[in-house]
């Protein structure tokens, strides 16, 4: 077999030019579609790590935001107790006085009353005995008698 | 000028004497004065002068310790 230099150099050109050829029709958009593929799948992906760092970092706003509005609500709840607590005991003080003030009220008008009482039987008792004193003397007091009284009565005054 | 002395029953002159000195140095009057029994002093007299009084009755000192207990 023999080699021929000009079918192998047509060959080569025919070789060439077929590379030519698929190299402008086919490759070269292919490859530009391949990396535009590639190019949008890394856009993506970095969409995606943009979005997720994003998402990250309000995760950790949210939370702190959270953790702060917790203590805020704490802190407000805590304030609203020692306020209630205060009143409570306020309030109770205040009840305390004024049952202790009634209290005194009431003792004051009952010992009155009973003073009272007292005085009245006191006067009564001072009637009765004045009564019976009266009675007793007019029964049992001679003429004799009332006239001795009476001179010691006038003696006396003089 | 007349006045008035009460006893429980009727005066001795000794206590009419009394009655009438203690009248002249209490009261400031003279003469003879009115006589009237009222058993209800017990012992006693009230010598009567106008609107002064001066009650040396045994009824009244009673009544007065009563008041005052």
């Amino acid at each position: 077999m023999e080699i021929n230099i000009w079918q192998v150099l047509f060959q080569v050109i025919n070789f060439g030019v077929i590379l030519f050829v698929l190299n402008k029709i086919l490759y070269k958009p292919v490859l530009k579609l391949l990396d535009d593929r590639a190019k949008k799948i890394n856009e993506g992906q970095a969409m995606a790590e943009k979005n997720l760092k994003e998402a990250a970092e309000l995760d950790k706003v949210r939370k702190t935001e959270l953790a702060k509005v917790r203590k805020e609500a704490s802190a407000i709840i805590s304030k609203a107790e020692e306020e209630a607590a205060g009143k409570a005991h306020a309030l109770l003080a205040e009840s305390r006085q004024k049952a202790k003030e009634e209290a005194a009220k009431i003792v004051a008008s009952g010992t009155k009353e009973l003073e009272n009482s007292r005085k009245s039987l006191d006067k009564e008792a001072a009637q009765l005995g004045l009564a019976m004193v009266t009675k007793a003397l007019e029964k049992t007091l001679s003429a004799k008698e009332v006239d001795g009284i009476t001179s010691g009565l006038l003696k006396a005054m003089k | 000028m007349t006045y008035l002395i009460t006893s429980a029953t009727r005066l001795s002159a000794a206590n009419l004497a009394l009655a009438t000195q203690l009248a002249t140095k209490h009261l400031e009057v003279s003469g003879k004065p009115t006589v009237k029994i009222d058993p209800a002093l017990l012992a006693g007299v009230i010598i009567q002068h106008g609107d002064q009084v001066l009650d040396l009755s045994l009824a009244g000192k009673l009544t007065r310790l009563a008041k005052s207990l």
